[in-house]
């Protein structure tokens, strides 16, 4: 239970085997290869590596820049693999279902499968190369369609014109050109043409938005004045393209090519259907060459001497056995020793708890890892959890839901690692939610009118708020008594004592004070109560400010310590949203059941269109209040629990291992084992 | 039948349950939604860690709502048999209304600002999604507590 014993793992073998090595070290998946440079002491690099006391830079003519060269093919095959999956994607993305859109998908694939698939490269070669000559074709008939629909644009409004373009050419003696003027201009042009030069002339072929288009013409020694008065009517010439025959010919022409585009996409689109098949091959080899990176980025890491190489890392102590195993199988001259780490060395952390805790741990793991040697919090804080989302939720139909919806997702999405922990979380706060509901009536709010099995919130929500507040009081205490172990652990008994032991009489005492005055028989205790109190105020006095020299600042100190009791208290009230969650829901689900069995009176559909309401309604509410059960139930262990005790900053214990982020390879050997 | 002065201020004290959270909740589940539409736009799979976080802020309009229903509960609407209120008890409804409608309305503002940030934190670190819930979480509070307020009132107001 809790945070896994680490031990620090030091391997050194020849320089020949450091593959073969990191590779065993990979399909364990057991071992997290730290840098040498930062995990040796300045003494032992000093000793190791002496010629410039910085470990990991091998001859450069070794073994070592092989793999450099080897580690740059990588990246260009992982680039060409990628290329041809991206093209895939582009075109048939992967059908996503309302789940995978939130979890990712995920291929099944055998391990053997995999194997042979991210093995075949001849295939993949192939499968590679066809990708990307049809990646090629597909990007140069796009460019292709973009230019014929410009040329298409440009010509449009010149359809009118019905000289072939062959004699739209200057003569000897006159110039001929195209172009647009101002739309205005047709009154005036023609007359001032006429003056500037007898022979000029012109002729509308067309118009667009704004402007005549216009063919004109001129005697070559006139240009000067005919281009100044056509350029007092904003003219601009428009080059034609070449083209044979009329632009109406040459807009069929386009129009003709565009029109294969189309089919001719069609067709490579086929053709990248055809890959779609071979698919999992490329996820398969995407992958394989993923983790040969992740392996080769793992070399980097190695401190090499002339001959040897040097790995330094951690492993779970349960994992010594095998790992010592597999290296002796691997050679003899690999060497494996194992110490358990430093006093106060922060070794990476892991954890690890029983079955029923583990969906827990996401809880913890979201706020961050415990320090190393601290105390997981997963174990403490999973009955807290399990009976604040269950209140805050709380509704008995709305729990079937969600265990059912939870166990049914982990099959559904084969989520692993968090996301997994996660769902079973939910499903496990589905039974509080069920029980809850039960307890308080509420099946579906008031749906069934079924009686609660104690009583109902919403008729007695006084009573709720204690029930919120005291279960705050307990997580409180528990949280002082875990601090209080804590220090008891690391021989701080004292400690335990005086900040937390005093504490908890001092609190005891108000709190026995309060339920005293409040009647219900317990007027009895109210004078062992005030002494109860007044005991603990007095020993918080006389303690809390012993790290000060001076006794009056000690006394002080002490003092100003009972202010603490004003943190307490908001702590404690901050537990009365377990009543206003559980109140909100529920209050949703009765206007969803108010509102549907109004529609019922419509006649005809009205009993469908309430079925309609009922199941989108309730859905909703479920994932509203699922997710404010979630946030809510979360924050009070973050701010109200872990604050008394957890401490965090631990750094996650990430084992050298095969990732896979497409597939979900299921082993064969065992298939019980599947986690 | 008749309408007192009392059944007005319940009335109004309803409404303003519904207007001002339901305002702050539009206006900041519209902000997260830009904010979150631009991850969106480069990475579709983040949607559904954004639209989490764009539904945090969405909660207020829905405890304003609550409110109201509970208010219409009280006094009949509901049941087609209005309560003629005193005037007094009209009051007291209207004020039980005011910390849901102002806190309500005012925290759906900040908390939409929360959100919006942490969906920096879903683009770019999209495995620590659980602390960008909590950021928001924390601006939550306030509302669930103002909520909790305004409807302990609501129960508490005798009616005949």
């Amino acid at each position: 239970m809790a945070v896994v014993e680490m031990r620090r793992v030091t391997i050194l073998g020849h320089q020949s085997l450091h593959e073969a090595v990191l590779r065993e070290l990979q399909t364990l998946g057991t071992v997290q290869v730290d840098d040498v440079r930062q995990a040796l002491q300045p003494e032992e690099r000093e000793a190791l590596f002496p010629e410039n006391g910085t470990a990991g830079s091998p001859a450069e003519d070794g073994q070592v820049s092989r793999d450099r060269r080897a580690d740059a093919h990588l990246d260009t095959q992982t680039a060409q693999v990628q290329r041809a999956l991206d093209l895939l994607d582009r075109f048939f993305r992967p059908k996503k279902g309302v789940i995978e859109t939130f979890a990712g998908i995920r291929f099944p694939l055998s391990e053997k499968e995999y194997r042979e698939r991210a093995q075949a490269t001849q295939r993949i070669a192939e499968l590679v190369a066809r990708a990307r000559d049809l990646d090629e074709r597909l990007t140069s008939l796009q460019a292709r369609e973009a230019e014929l629909k410009s040329r298409l644009g440009l010509l449009r409004p010149w359809s009118d014109l019905d000289v072939p373009r062959e004699e739209l050419r200057d003569t000897r003696l006159f110039r001929i050109v195209t172009g647009q003027v101002s739309a205005g201009a047709s009154e005036s042009l023609g007359e001032e043409l006429a003056a500037a030069s007898p022979a000029a002339g012109y002729e509308v072929v067309g118009q667009n938005r704004e402007a005549l288009l216009v063919v004109l013409y001129y005697p070559k020694a006139d240009e000067e004045r005919v281009l100044s008065v056509a350029r007092s009517h904003d003219w601009t010439a428009v080059t034609l393209p070449e083209f044979a025959g009329t632009v109406t010919d040459e807009i069929a022409r386009v129009e003709s090519a565009l029109d294969e585009i189309v089919p001719e996409r069609q067709r490579l689109i086929a053709a990248v259907e055809q890959l779609l098949s071979e698919r999992l091959t490329l996820y398969a080899r995407y992958e394989h060459l993923r983790n040969e990176q992740v392996k080769e980025e793992a070399k980097e890491r190695l401190g090499y001497t002339e001959r040897l190489f040097l790995l330094r890392g951690w492993t779970r102590r349960r994992d010594v056995a095998r790992l010592r195993q597999a290296m002796e199988r691997l050679s003899p001259a690999v060497v494996v020793e194992d110490e358990a780490p430093a006093p106060g060395e922060a070794y990476p952390v892991d954890l690890e708890n029983p079955p029923l805790v583990r969906p827990f741990e996401v809880v913890t793991r979201v706020a961050g890892l415990p320090a190393a040697g601290a105390l997981d919090p997963s174990p403490y804080l999973a009955p807290f959890f399990f009976i604040f989302f269950g209140l805050m939720l709380g509704d008995a139909g709305y729990g079937i839901l969600l265990m059912v919806g939870g166990l049914w997702l982990v099959k559904r999405a084969r989520a692993v690692g968090l996301g997994r922990q996660l769902m079973y979380l939910l499903s496990l706060c589905g039974v509080s939610t069920f029980l809850a509901g039960m307890l308080t009536g509420s099946w579906f709010g008031n749906l069934f009118g079924i009686p609660p099995l104690w009583f109902d919130p919403l008729k007695n929500p006084v009573k709720m708020l204690v029930l919120s507040v005291a279960l705050g009081v307990v997580q409180i205490f528990t949280a002082l008594g875990i601090k209080a172990y804590d220090n008891i652990r690391k021989g701080n008994a004292l400690d335990a004592l005086y900040d937390q032991g005093f504490w908890l009489v001092f609190l005891s005492g108000l709190i026995l004070m309060l339920v005293s005055a409040a009647g219900g028989g317990l007027a009895a205790l109210a004078q062992p109560a005030r002494y109860l109190a007044l005991a603990g105020a007095v020993a918080l006095v006389l303690t809390q400010g012993r790290s000060k020299r001076n006794i009056l600042a000690r006394l002080g100190a002490g003092v100003l310590s009972l202010y603490g009791v004003s943190g307490y208290l908001s702590d404690v009230l901050s537990y009365s949203r377990l009543l206003a969650l559980g109140l909100s829901g529920t209050v949703i689900a009765m206007v969803l059941n108010f509102g549907a069995n109004l529609i019922r009176g419509v006649p005809v559909i009205g009993w469908l269109l309430m079925a309609v309401i009922l199941v989108a309604g309730h859905l909703f509410d479920l994932l509203i209040s699922a997710v404010g059960a979630y946030v809510h139930a979360s924050r009070l262990q973050y701010v109200e629990f872990f604050t008394k005790f957890f401490e965090a900053g631990g750094k996650p214990f990430k084992p050298l291992t095969e990732g896979h982020r497409h597939l979900l390879i299921e082993p064969e050997a065992a298939p019980s084992e599947r986690q | 039948m008749e309408i007192t002065l009392g059944t007005v201020l319940a009335f109004l004290g309803a409404a303003l349950a519904v207007i001002f959270p339901g305002i702050g909740s539009g206006i900041g589940v519209g902000w997260v939604g830009q904010a979150a539409s631009g991850v969106v736009t480069e990475d579709p799979d983040k949607f559904g860690q954004t639209l989490l976080l764009q539904a945090l802020p969405g909660t207020q309009g829905i405890y304003g709502f609550l409110s109201a229903f509970m208010i219409m509960l009280k006094i009949g609407v509901l049941g087609g048999k209005l309560v003629p209120l005193p005037w007094h008890t009209g009051m007291l409804f209207f004020l039980a209304a005011l910390p849901v409608a102002m806190n309500c309305w005012w925290t759906a503002y900040a908390q939409a600002k929360t959100s919006m940030a942490c969906v920096n934190i879903a683009a770019k670190r999209p495995e620590e999604i659980g602390k960008a819930l909590t950021f928001p979480a924390m601006v939550e509070t306030y509302a669930v507590l103002s909520f909790l307020a305004s409807l302990l009132l609501i129960f508490g107001i005798p009616v005949e």
